[in-house]
């Protein structure tokens, strides 16, 4: 494990117990520049979660909670006339100024402020009445998403899933979790006792290198074999698109470099492949079976970088 | 050690059977000469030698491992990392002041490197060897074709059958049956096919490396003569059963073997012709009386009767035979009788006679090859075992724990305890309870050792290929102590190295 990245880890558990491997799955998507979608109930901690990680790698932390009134002006910010000096001037909306956004419930927003926050997302840069305006560097959101009560909703298209990294859930604390977060927040708000061990610096820097862990051939093989294998697979109507493997490579790199490995495993491409292309598989309409099962099933079936580097002449069918 | 002994043995039964069946001066130089090669140092040396740096024999290797203090010891060689600690000479490390192993054991990379000294052919040009080899069967068919096919040479191996009928004739009193061929027809073409045929059998049995075709031969050769009772000429059988024996000498040969040898043969040819000649009275009865009975049992077997009246078995018989005849029948030919000068015409051998023959010495050819099959596919499975575990010695230590640690997932997988397509760091939650925790532990150790020289440019340390090595041994060892006798054999099959 990274010797700075496990104390960012430590410091999350302060607040969130029992929830290690969902941080580190979340830190992983941030060392890739990517973003986190959260699909989850309510109340399981993703608030405090998003805000605890922020607080201990030291990024500014915004969040917009999403009605279907929510505008997209109120997230790119919007120009005012101001008639002290008869000019228009630039008001910036909630994504500026944020390292880290956390977007709640954004199947509430309409469709065009989804789409105002995903491009943000995706060129990380807002530009209002033609004038483009740089976002903080670096720059995440974690966007969740109510499994239940999605009467009235928007649910995201199959389109703009595929922009976010890595799809994630929470779940419920087990029981000791749960007598934990009882105990702590019996004396006070435990998120004032996340400290910054790390900057944004840091994490820019720790970004840059994510992206110089080395990946052999092998790997890069497996990746695509998984991709084409899921594409040829019976029960998937659009498999993992191009843009899916190369965030698998991305999250695997991180994942690699969170773990203190200069090099990417056959191992760290199984971790983040499930969260990675869960919401990028669309199955078909009487598939019988859900996106986890069929990953897995790919992760069985596809023949793994290990064996294929020790055994190339087998062929597994 | 044990397989010169065992060809030994195996050459000694068959030069007694010759000699009990045709004892005349020929043979029995032969067997005396056997005989006299354990007793004579040099002789033995050619046969039996003893351990000599570069020598083939592993076995032999391995028995001695002691050295005894007065005797040279064997191969010493300075400390490489990852010699095992035990084979350290500690007495002579401690007289030098460096650390010296003896080279007694065989260490994979070892093998490799006393194989390319011992057989020099095996290991430079293996496909040609291999091309080289079918070459040399495919000739071997194309002469049998030849003298099966071709009417010329088949009336001219038919009259060299009459010629050895007609020395045999000389020696004892087997009347044989000739061919219908003319006096004058030439023996020339069947005695160069002949000697093609056994100039190519020796060229690929020496191709080979091995002992076998030539103890074959000779075997081969031993039993046409006693079952047909042919008696050679003396020279003949001397020559023949001397070249067979130096097939057989061990290999590295000795640059003065054939001198030895040579000496050895003309010295007790010279012994016996002068001292011994001629048959053995009491050899002689004994044989004739083995022959009845082996006569009698045979046409008990095949139910045929013989032509000939009680009085005439009891009184010294003549034995008849008749290649043509007496082939189709297998054991048929045998029969005794009186025979008597207008011997009946044979019939000309028809086309089918032709395809008899053709298919007898493609069955014979088959017997002379068969024996060595299972030998050629264990030599080549030992040679695949050699070739797998030398990327073990490499100098790039990341292809050697990669080589090291897929040796130690074979194994597992052919005991079957792998567990499939999962990563091999996983493996161990699937380990079954025959590994322990500490094994538990050095596997994924070792795994994640493999991971790193599998996917990370940067070389591991020398250490990592010690740590995978001792896994490796650790897993052989728990494997065969864990396993069956079947699964066992299959062990020894995988190791090659019995």
């Amino acid at each position: 494990m990274h010797p700075e990245l496990e104390k960012v880890i430590r410091e999350a558990e302060k607040v969130i117990s029992g929830k290690r491997d969902i941080i580190e799955k979340i830190l992983t998507a941030m060392l890739a520049e990517g973003h986190v979608l959260l699909d989850d109930i309510t109340g399981v901690g993703k608030t405090t979660l998003a805000v605890a990680l922020s607080r201990a790698v030291g990024l500014s932390f915004r969040r917009v909670q999403f009605t279907p009134d929510v505008l997209p002006s109120d997230l790119t910010g919007f120009s005012m006339y101001d008639s002290a000096s008869g000019e228009f001037i630039y008001r910036p909306g909630a994504v500026s100024g944020a390292n880290l956004m956390l977007g709640d419930e954004i199947n509430r927003a309409s469709s065009k402020t989804q789409s105002a926050l995903l491009e943000a997302m995706e060129e990380k840069q807002v530009t209002v009445d033609g004038r483009t305006y740089p976002l903080e560097h670096p720059f995440m959101v974690i966007a969740t998403e109510n499994c239940v009560g999605t009467a009235g909703t928007q649910p995201l298209p199959y389109a703009q899933m595929d922009r976010f990294l890595v799809k994630l859930t929470m779940g419920y604390p087990d029981y000791r979790a749960q007598m934990e977060i009882l105990r702590e927040r019996q004396s006070e708000d435990p998120i004032k006792k996340v400290s910054a061990v790390m900057s944004k610096e840091d994490l820019a820097a720790m970004q840059l290198s994510v992206r110089s862990v080395e990946m052999t051939d092998a790997i890069l093989d497996y990746i695509t074999r998984l991709a084409m294998a899921s594409r040829e697979h019976s029960c998937v109507e659009i498999g993992i698109s191009p843009r899916g493997a190369l965030y698998i490579s991305q999250m695997a790199r991180a994942r690699a470099y969170l773990e203190g490995r200069g090099y990417v495993t056959g191992g760290d491409v199984q971790a983040v492949f499930g969260d990675v292309c869960g919401h990028r598989i669309l199955l078909k309409e009487d598939a019988g079976c859900s996106a986890g099962q069929v990953l897995s099933e790919l992760l069985k079936k596809v023949e793994n970088p290990d064996r294929r580097i020790l055994f190339p002449g087998k062929k597994k069918k | 050690m044990k397989k010169s002994a065992a060809a030994y043995v195996l050459w000694l039964f068959l030069v007694v059977c010759l000699y009990f069946f045709e004892n005349d001066t020929g043979t029995r130089t032969v067997l005396i000469c056997s005989l006299l090669v354990p007793l004579l140092p040099p002789l033995r040396e050619v046969f039996f030698p003893k351990h000599t740096p570069g020598q083939s024999e592993k076995a032999q290797i391995r028995t001695d491992t002691v050295p005894s203090p007065d005797e040279e010891p064997g191969d010493i060689r300075p400390y490489r990392a990852g010699d095992p600690v035990r084979l350290i000479h500690w007495k002579l490390s401690a007289r030098t002041g460096k650390l010296l192993v003896r080279e007694t054991e065989v260490l994979p990379g070892d093998i490799l490197r006393e194989r390319k000294n011992a057989l020099p052919v095996k290991d430079a040009g293996e496909g040609k060897g291999k091309k080289l080899l079918l070459l040399i069967l495919a000739l071997m068919l194309i002469c049998i074709l030849t003298v099966t096919l071709l009417p010329e040479v088949r009336r001219s191996a038919q009259a060299l059958c009459n010629r050895i009928f007609a020395a045999s004739e000389k020696n004892n009193a087997y009347a044989y049956t000739y061919f219908p061929v003319g006096e004058d027809q030439s023996i020339l073409p069947a005695v160069l096919a002949g000697i093609v045929f056994l100039a190519l059998y020796a060229a690929g049995a020496l191709l080979l490396h091995s002992r076998i075709p030539f103890l074959m031969l000779a075997a081969a050769c031993a039993l046409t003569q006693v079952y047909f009772g042919l008696a050679l000429p003396v020279p003949v059988t001397v020559t023949v059963y001397s070249l067979a024996a130096a097939g057989t000498a061990a290999r590295p040969l000795r640059p003065r073997a054939p001198a030895i040898l040579l000496s050895a043969v003309l010295c007790v040819y010279v012994f016996t012709a002068v001292l011994i000649p001629g048959r053995d009275g009491r050899t002689e009865a004994a044989s004739e009386k083995a022959r009845d009975l082996a006569a009698r049992f045979e046409m008990q077997i095949t139910g045929l009767r013989p032509e000939t009246k009680e009085e005439d078995t009891t009184a010294r018989h003549l034995h008849h035979r008749s290649l043509s005849e007496g082939m189709g029948k297998a054991a048929a030919g045998r029969e005794f009788r009186q025979v008597t000068l207008e011997e009946e015409e044979i019939s000309m051998p028809s086309w089918t006679d032709s395809l008899r023959v053709l298919l007898l010495s493609l069955s014979a050819l088959a017997l002379l090859i068969l024996p060595f099959v299972p030998f050629y596919l264990w030599d080549r499975r030992k040679k695949a075992v050699l070739e797998k575990k030398r990327p073990f010695a490499s100098e790039n230590v990341n292809e050697a724990v990669c080589a090291i640690f897929g040796s130690v997932i074979q194994w597992l997988e052919a005991s079957g305890h792998g567990a499939g397509n999962l990563l091999y760091r996983d493996w161990v939650s699937r380990l079954p309870d025959l590994f322990g925790e500490g094994y538990r532990k050095r596997f994924l150790e070792c795994a994640m050792d493999f991971e790193e020289a599998a996917y990370f440019s940067l070389p591991l340390s020398e250490d990592k290929r010690q740590r995978a090595m001792a896994l490796l041994s650790e897993t052989e060892n728990v494997l065969w102590k864990a396993a069956g006798m079947k699964r066992r054999l299959i062990i020894k099959y995988r190791k090659c190295l019995c």
